[in-house]
């Protein structure tokens, strides 16, 4: 009875999904990224890193906050000091509580992958 | 002022209705370079290709969210970019502009809603790497 109504209760307050991909490489806005690609770009692999964004939603009338990749990218690429993320997995997430009358919703983008600095 | 004095009791309930009835932010951002899921990506980078320009793409992902329990589809920036690459017939994106949005359909009920990512570049094709073998046939 009780693990019942502690399951609906959690049923009625936190609702959420989340949906995973992969992408093989990410990097910056820049000047001139197809010289990415014509040129050769030897890089060390500085180890593995992560960013995450996301956007709020208060009482589905009051938004805040960018769940945008690239604001996702920028964090992990600003804490790891790289300029690119290889083999990453993206992922978007939809959270709520109290999700029958909408209280409080979030959604986030999160990124990992393995941050590398070009020579 | 007069039309306000005229129309205001219909346009302020339907204003009130809009804002109850619907919902909606978006986020927007830009990167730029997104190469699909391949193997040894960072070969592309190791080594110069060089590339043609196939032209403007666009592609876009949605997760949906019936009555706050059913979730369906896949909001993914991967998923919105390989929609972008199967529809060019293109292996990257250059100066990408990437946005995310959520709306909400009677949001004060949570009825619906969706969260989408959108994203927009330039597709290109890349070729074998500059000064590489010919393939054997």
């Amino acid at each position: 009875m009780l693990r019942s109504s502690a399951a609906l209760l959690g049923l009625l307050s936190l609702s959420g999904c989340v949906s995973t991909g992969s992408v093989g490489i990410l990097t910056k806005s820049g000047a001139n990224p197809g010289e990415l690609i014509t040129g050769a770009h030897p890089y060390e692999e500085l180890g593995p890193t992560g960013g995450r964004a996301c956007r709020f939603f208060a009482l589905s009338l009051i938004p805040w906050g960018d769940s945008a990749l690239s604001t996702a990218v920028d964090e992990a690429l600003t804490e790891s000091g790289g300029d690119a993320l290889l083999d990453s997995i993206v992922s978007s997430s939809l959270f709520g509580f109290i999700p029958y009358y909408n209280v409080f919703a979030f959604t986030c983008t999160s990124v990992r992958g393995m941050a590398i600095r070009f020579e | 002022m007069r039309y306000l004095t005229h129309y205001g009791p219909v346009l302020l309930p339907c204003a009130a209705l809009g804002t109850l009835a619907v919902s909606a932010c978006v986020s927007t951002g830009t990167l730029g370079l997104a190469y699909g899921s391949g193997e040894d990506p960072g070969r592309i980078l190791r080594e110069p290709h060089a590339y043609h320009e196939l032209g403007p793409a666009e592609g876009r992902s949605c997760r949906y969210f019936l009555l706050a329990i059913i979730p369906f589809g896949n909001s993914t920036f991967s998923a919105a970019l390989t929609n972008a690459l199967k529809a060019s017939g293109g292996d990257a994106l250059l100066n990408v502009s990437t946005s995310s949005s959520l709306y909400g359909v009677a949001p004060i009920y949570n009825v619906f809603s969706l969260t989408c990512t959108t994203v927009r570049g330039t597709a290109i094709a890349i070729e074998k790497a500059v000064g590489a073998p010919p393939r054997s046939r």
